[in-house]
């Protein structure tokens, strides 16, 4: 079943067209990576998905989206107390009263922390936990108030090797538990080519789509990346 | 004190520092302490016309603000840009146009100048102002502290800003009467600063701000009638001395294991 349907689409900075005429669909339960080089315009077409960039173009959702969204990066002021609680209650879609929230509402915050294993950070000011931790408290809400469909933009951005396997790990057991459709982009092609049912090359223009064992090849790659990139494959067990 | 200069005084910094928590969390706190400034041309104008201040005050910060809303979004300027020249070309224009006999009351305000009238309406549209961000404060925090995680939600939010802007116009306006044009801007940060010193959480920090933003302004009105000076000095005074506080104890809480 089609979930989403993009048509044409381009995008303008000023003057400059950062997304050229881009065109691919999305089935419902779908895991689609997209590649690319840095300035590719890979987070403005997710910006746009969001519905928060102009575009011209169609974007179509076959259903209505529920949007869980986790930013490549997540800036705030470090020195202002503000707990994960107050967090989840900032930002859900629905407002669960901010000053008095209800003990309902408190556990279902709990419960979605102790899935990604932070349920300890509750009280904790996001200022002052680890940027693991701040990634994994991020991907909770994300998924707090049961979204159908996900969009990372590079979740891993600011953690280490360690972190990078522990939140892909998470992200991929989430995405069956809920069975969510996914889009994410990411710079790694070991976790493209474990994570995606499907890969979508993109430099301003799609310069290639299809299965990743079909679409991670050194010509496509080269394409993409410029110079001699190739992908080495790890056996994991 | 006049009781219905105690409650207009304590109304307004309740307003003040409640708003002032949105203007330390988008680190714009000498931005309101310059936007009060662009109030002058307002009262020097509403002077000359023979009407109430206030209502100077308030076209004027609101016609900048509402400019400044839109400049930033059009021309992608940041806003302390903006408001650096609001402010300066507002402050030219005010020292040309005001009365000089009113010049002291505009600047530093003049609390015991306040009729039963004025009175009235401050505590009015203060308590009006103090509802407003109670009640739009989630969508305030939304729209403040990460753009990145604006989602869908960029028009509520681009409404919420407008709304803030407009909110902080009135509250300049209204604190203008009692601590003047020059001191307005710092009854809304001083307070917010102190609290988040010592704050765990954003409801802690903005309960701190109001508390603090209360006894600092009852203090500072009562201290400058007792001693004969103007309130608006005498409360930052007393603001920068809790502030000054804050920050040792913030020191001694990080100091210990």
């Amino acid at each position: 079943m089609l979930f989403l349907e993009v048509k044409n689409l381009s995008i303008k900075i000023g003057r400059e067209k950062v997304v050229d005429n881009v065109s691919f669909t999305i089935k419902k339960g779908e895991n689609v990576a997209i590649i690319g080089p840095n300035g590719a315009g890979k987070t403005t077409m997710l910006r746009a998905l969001l519905g928060s960039a102009r575009y011209e173009g169609e974007v179509v959702w076959h259903e209505k989206p529920i949007i869980g969204y986790v930013p490549q990066k997540f800036d705030f002021d470090k020195t202002v107390p503000f707990t994960v609680e107050e967090f989840f209650l900032v930002y859900s879609r629905k407002s669960k009263g901010f000053w008095f929230p209800s003990c309902a509402a408190v556990r279902e915050i709990e419960k979605y922390l102790k899935y990604v294993k932070a349920e300890h950070l509750l009280k904790r000011n996001l200022g002052e936990i680890s940027h693991g931790e701040l990634q994994r408290v991020l991907i909770a809400q994300a998924i707090f108030e049961r979204p159908n469909i996900l969009l990372l933009d590079e979740p891993t951005a600011s953690v280490d090797v360690e972190g990078e396997r522990t939140i892909y790990y998470l992200v991929k057991e989430m995405i069956k538990d809920f069975s969510l459709t996914s889009i994410i982009i990411s710079h790694d092609l070991h976790v493209v080519h474990d994570f995606a049912d499907r890969v979508i090359c993109l430099n301003r223009k799609m310069l290639c789509e299809g299965a990743p064992n079909a679409v991670l090849n050194k010509e496509n790659l080269s394409a993409l990346y410029g110079g001699d990139v190739t992908l080495y494959r790890h056996e994991h067990k | 004190m006049d009781s219905n200069l105690l409650l207009l005084s304590v109304v307004v910094a309740i307003a003040a520092s409640f708003l002032g928590v949105f203007i330390i969390l988008r680190r714009l706190a000498l931005v309101s302490d310059v936007l009060s400034h662009v109030a002058l041309p307002g009262v020097a104008l509403a002077l000359i016309l023979g009407v109430n201040p206030f209502f100077g005050a308030f076209l004027a910060l609101g016609a900048v603000t509402v400019v400044i809303f839109f400049l930033e979004r059009r021309f992608a300027l940041s806003i302390d840009a903006i408001v650096g020249v609001a402010f300066t070309v507002a402050l030219a224009v005010g020292m040309i146009l005001i009365p000089d006999e009113h010049a002291a009351e505009a600047l530093f305000g003049d609390i015991a100048a306040i009729g039963r009238g004025d009175a009235v309406f401050g505590v009015a549209l203060g308590a009006l102002l103090i509802a407003l961000t109670f009640v739009l404060f989630r969508r305030f925090a939304h729209a403040t502290f990460s753009k990145e995680l604006s989602r869908d939600e960029t028009v509520a939010d681009g409404r919420a800003e407008f709304v803030f802007l407009v909110a902080l116009a009135l509250a300049i306006a209204l604190g203008i009467k009692v601590v003047g044009t020059l001191l307005m801007g710092a009854m809304m940060i001083l307070p917010v600063v102190a609290a988040k010193n010592i704050a765990w959480s954003l409801k802690s920090m903005t309960a701190l701000a109001i508390v603090l933003g209360v006894l600092e302004m009852v203090g500072g009105v009562s201290l400058a009638q007792a001693y004969d000076t103007v309130p608006g000095a005498a409360i930052i005074l007393i603001g920068g001395a809790v502030f000054a506080v804050s920050l040792v104890s913030r020191a001694v809480g990080r100091a210990k294991p």
